[in-house]
């Protein structure tokens, strides 16, 4: 079928046949259980997609409307049973809707800023630096410093005003912890991720490649990020444009990984807390993807008197917060209701905060307590390690 | 006449549905939404293909006997009240109420074959009420074994029995298939041993409650006799730990004699399993043997009778697999079944409902065709009471091999018909499997056609199903008989 052409030669030409309709990706799927029509589900996606390819049914608007309230959270890529790697084929679907300037004009409005103002909302560079606005530590000198370390900040966490302070914990933790680091400062533009979920793949190499060279320059080796979806685009983008993975390049760490390397280490000192019940509420990407599990609980069991209990969805069976995937672009009411049943889950834990790393978890399940009218606190994982950091005089004392 | 060329005539078609196109798209649609509301029922043709398929992977040519495979309307219901109301337009207007859990069930349980309402109970998934003290609970027909679990788990108890399709069914469609097969079920009992009660919304629209010797009928009817709205079944303490016990054996013989074995033993297992090396290559592949026998207990009350095990396993020259193995066994109770389908277009497969007795001489016949016909087969076979086994049997097939496909199929026949002689019977029955049930379960045919006559006299209800069916026995007999020896022909002929 001339719509789905894409799939020709991708290895997931087949993919719709070699589903067993079991049926297990269908009750895993944030956006059918959301809206329980089977046709938003996986495998209610895939039979269309089937008949399209065998010309019975059309690419039109309305498959493409599922198609972008998918959030390409990989529960379905985790739970099937035939192995099948659906978030890779929903987003060659993407691709193909993009090419036949069919996707929701949201999705295009954000692709196109990305590729004009190096961000998905067009504040451009002049906006990069707001998360720093109100920190008391001097990073002037960091910018576009040689280091072998670099904190990469990303769109959402640079210039969404609620994730200013998961940058500003980190910078404090890179202090703290005595790192050498640099940031790209105004230079530093969008990963390139959004491209991808949106269809547009053909133009992330370059904005992943933006960064990188930047880096390269500065002698970087290892990169740090706010944002587990920033390095998953990464790898892809970079690898798939000059055929170098950047993993052997860089090192590429979230949030949790850093911080937990640190711990190892043994160069961040806490106080005590006052035994505070926690639960950690993965990001899908984190978890299904970057297999980033026992760090962020590591961490979290390092600092004393804090206590993570998981949630019944969580480590790779964490449930989406229905905000990656340009879901939140597409119809931010649904999005935001996927994050309502997510803090759902966290409703029924003893626990007075919600713990996670990625900016875009932390803005959905933020915007639920205020839309649920439920009390948790939310906050990166950067934020509670960095407000138990002992003071320079307490860790003197010691 | 032999068995093989025996043709057995039975009217095929023998509910009064109309066959005439559907009347007046609008008219039903807009009642329909009367019923529902707009949000909750659509004709569009992509809802229709969705909501028309299930896990019958096989290929499009098969369906072409089916008249109108696709789905008119899909309508998704929430109340009692709804489902009432969308029973009464499908009687207004003569057409088809297909009810539909997960769709996980197979051979088109919940698939079209008339066009009609596809109901979508999915949304009625309220738990309604758990009484620790008798050790019921009580819940709507649209409810997850997982969000069951979690309901069951805050009390410290479990319904003890599942399907391996538990991540994707829901309990209304399993009581549909009549559950007597899947995890917990050795132990614990079939899902009829467990159930107390059914709330039935009848094809006249009326209410009621089934219980005791009639739950029988009414389990296992794919739909056939109206919708279940409320099912009220027995619950249990939660074991705190499991133990799997995996064996590997290099002759067929000795695992199916150690399988009897181990079922004859006073403690009954949650979860037993056997499969051959080839289906096992595509979940856990076996080190040692060309057989695996799996078998796992809870381990509070008593622990596994593991010398006992040990003893029957000496004896039959087996190996066991390892702590690893078993554990790993466990975790693809869900979805070993279908990961070979991973690696063929087409997984054909039979479910048989066989004595255990007598799986050692269906599997010897299956490993011989799978040799004679050089199809690609495997097999695995899950206990489901302490006597019967629910055996699959599979082909993994491309279906532009047109003569090895339709030869499976043949094959697939001669199983069923094989199993049927000592006793048995296909398992589950959906669409595909109706032909056999006058010659499988001929008392339990009768009393479901005449139940079926009185009480879904306009024939509504999910039909071509149990009670009738769209093609005869014998027609069926013939095609696959004539095809099975056509790729015996084939082979002499290529050479
Ligand atoms: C991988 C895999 C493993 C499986 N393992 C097992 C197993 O271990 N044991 C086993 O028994 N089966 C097994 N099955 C078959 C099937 O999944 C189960 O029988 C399952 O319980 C069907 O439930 P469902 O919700 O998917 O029902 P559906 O497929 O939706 O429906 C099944 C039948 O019941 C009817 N029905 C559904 N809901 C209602 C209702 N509320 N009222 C009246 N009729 C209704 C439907 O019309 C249909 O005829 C397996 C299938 C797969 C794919
Ligand atoms: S990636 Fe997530 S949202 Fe998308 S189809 Fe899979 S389970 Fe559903
Ligand atoms: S889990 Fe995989 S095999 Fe099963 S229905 Fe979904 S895509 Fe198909």
């Amino acid at each position: 079928m001339a719509d789905l052409k894409k799939l020709e030669g991708s290895g997931h030409e087949t993919d719709p046949y070699i589903c067993a309709s079991c049926g297990n990706c269908t009750m895993v799927c944030p956006t059918f259980r959301l809206l329980r029509w089977e046709s938003y589900g996986p495998r209610g996606r895939l039979q269309i997609t089937k008949s399209i390819l065998e010309g019975n049914q059309e690419l039109d608007e309305e498959y493409v409307r599922k198609l972008f309230l998918c959030s390409l959270c990989e529960h379905c890529t985790q739970v099937c049973t035939t192995s099948l790697q659906l978030d890779r084929f929903w987003e060659l679907i993407r691709e193909a809707a993009w090419d036949l300037n069919m996707v929701p004009a949201p999705v295009e409005y954000a692709c196109k800023s990305i590729m004009k103002y190096g961000d998905p909302f067009s504040m451009g560079s002049s906006s990069r630096m707001h998360w720093a606005e109100g920190l008391d530590i001097d990073i002037q000198d960091r910018i576009e410093q040689p280091a072998k370390t670099a904190y990469f900040i990303g769109c959402n966490v640079a210039m969404k005003p609620r994730s200013h302070k998961t940058a500003q914990s980190l910078i404090k933790i890179l202090e703290h912890s005595g790192t050498d680091y640099t940031i790209l400062g105004e230079k530093e533009v969008c990963c390139g991720g959004p491209l991808i979920w949106g269809g547009n793949k053909k133009h992330a190499p370059a904005m992943a490649e933006r960064n990188i060279w930047l880096y390269r320059d500065l002698g970087v080796e290892r990169i740090i990020f706010s944002c587990p979806s920033c390095i998953q685009s990464w790898p892809k983008t970079y690898k798939e444009a000059a055929g170098v993975p950047v993993q052997k390049e860089f090192e590429l760490l979230t949030n949790s990984q850093f911080i937990d390397s640190l711990n190892k280490r043994k160069a961040l000192k806490f106080h005590e807390q006052s035994n505070i019940t926690v639960t950690y509420h993965d990001p899908c990407i984190s978890a299904r993807r970057l297999n980033i599990i026992s760090e962020p609980r590591e961490v979290i069991e390092k600092i004393p008197g804090i206590y993570n209990i998981d949630m019944l969805h969580s480590k790779e069976d964490t449930r989406c917060c229905g905000a990656h995937g340009l879901v939140n672009l597409t119809d931010p009411l649904i999005s935001s209701q996927i994050a309502e049943m997510r803090l759902r889950d966290v409703s029924v834990m003893p626990a007075s905060r919600v713990i996670t790393e990625c900016p875009r978890c932390l803005q959905a399940l933020e915007l639920a307590t205020q839309t649920m009218n439920y009390s948790v606190q939310v906050q990166d994982i950067s934020e509670i390690v960095a407000e138990s950091l002992a003071e320079k005089d307490e860790e003197d004392d010691r | 006449m032999t068995e093989e060329n025996e043709v057995v005539t039975e009217p095929a078609a023998t509910e009064p549905v109309s066959l005439e196109p559907t009347p007046e798209v609008d008219s039903v649609l807009v009642q329909l939404v009367g019923v529902v509301g707009k949000e909750n029922a659509s004709d569009t043709e992509l809802e229709r293909i969705v909501y028309s398929g299930d896990p019958s992977s096989l290929p499009q040519f098969h369906y072409r006997w089916k008249q109108r495979y696709l789905a008119d309307y899909v309508v998704r219901v929430q109340t009692i009240e709804e489902v009432k109301g969308v029973i009464g337009v499908a009687r207004n207007h003569g057409i088809p109420v297909i009810p539909r859990g997960g769709a996980s069930s197979c051979l088109g349980s919940s698939s079209p074959s008339r066009g009609g309402i596809s109901l979508d109970l999915k949304k009625m998934n309220k738990v309604l009420e758990v009484d620790q003290a008798k050790g019921m609970v009580r819940v709507e027909p649209g409810v997850t074994f997982t969000a069951l679990d979690v309901e069951l788990g805050k009390h410290g108890m479990e319904l003890g029995i599942y399907p391996s399709s538990a991540k994707s069914a829901v309990i209304g469609g399993w009581i549909g298939c009549g559950g007597k097969a899947g995890i917990g079920t050795p132990c614990n009992g079939t899902l009829l041993d467990n159930l107390v009660s059914l709330k039935v919304i009848l094809p006249d629209g009326s209410e009621t409650t089934i219980e005791g010797a009639n739950l029988d009928l009414y389990n296992g009817s794919y739909g056939i006799l109206g919708v279940i709205v409320e099912a009220t079944l027995a619950i249990r303490r939660k074991p705190a730990s499991i133990k799997t016990l995996s064996y590997g054996f290099s002759r067929l013989e000795h695992v199916c004699n150690t399988m009897v074995r181990v079922t004859q033993l006073e403690q009954k297992p949650i979860y037993l399993k056997i499969a051959d090396f080839d289906f096992q290559s595509y979940s856990n592949p076996l080190e040692k043997g060309k057989y695996v026998l799996s078998v796992t207990y809870p381990e509070e009350t008593q622990s596994a009778p593991v010398t006992d095990i040990e003893q029957a396993v000496a004896e039959s020259g087996g190996t066991y697999l390892g702590d690893s193995y078993g554990t790993k066994e466990w975790d693809l109770r869900y979805d070993c079944e279908f990961n070979p389908k991973e690696h063929c277009d087409t997984l054909m497969f039979q479910e048989l409902w066989v004595d255990v007795e007598n799986v050692y001489d269906i599997l010897k016949a299956y490993e011989k065709h799978k040799k004679s016909h050089k199809v690609p087969s495997i097999w695995f076979g899950m206990l489901g009471t302490s006597s019967m086994m629910r055996l699959e049997l599979m082909a993994m097939l491309n279906p532009d091999k047109y003569l090895e496909f339709i030869a499976s199929k043949g094959i697939l026949h001669k199983m069923v018909k094989r199993a049927i002689k000592q006793g048995g019977g296909p398992y589950t029955i959906g669409l595909q499997n109706s032909i056999y049930m006058k010659k499988a379960y001929p008392e339990r045919h009768s009393r479901l056609k005449e139940l079926k006559k009185s009480a879904d006299p306009s024939g509504i209800m999910n039909p071509d199903r149990v009670t009738s069916c769209m093609t005869s026995y014998g027609r069926m007999n013939i095609l696959f008989v004539m095809a099975a020896a056509f790729r015996r022909l084939g082979k002499y002929v290529a050479r």
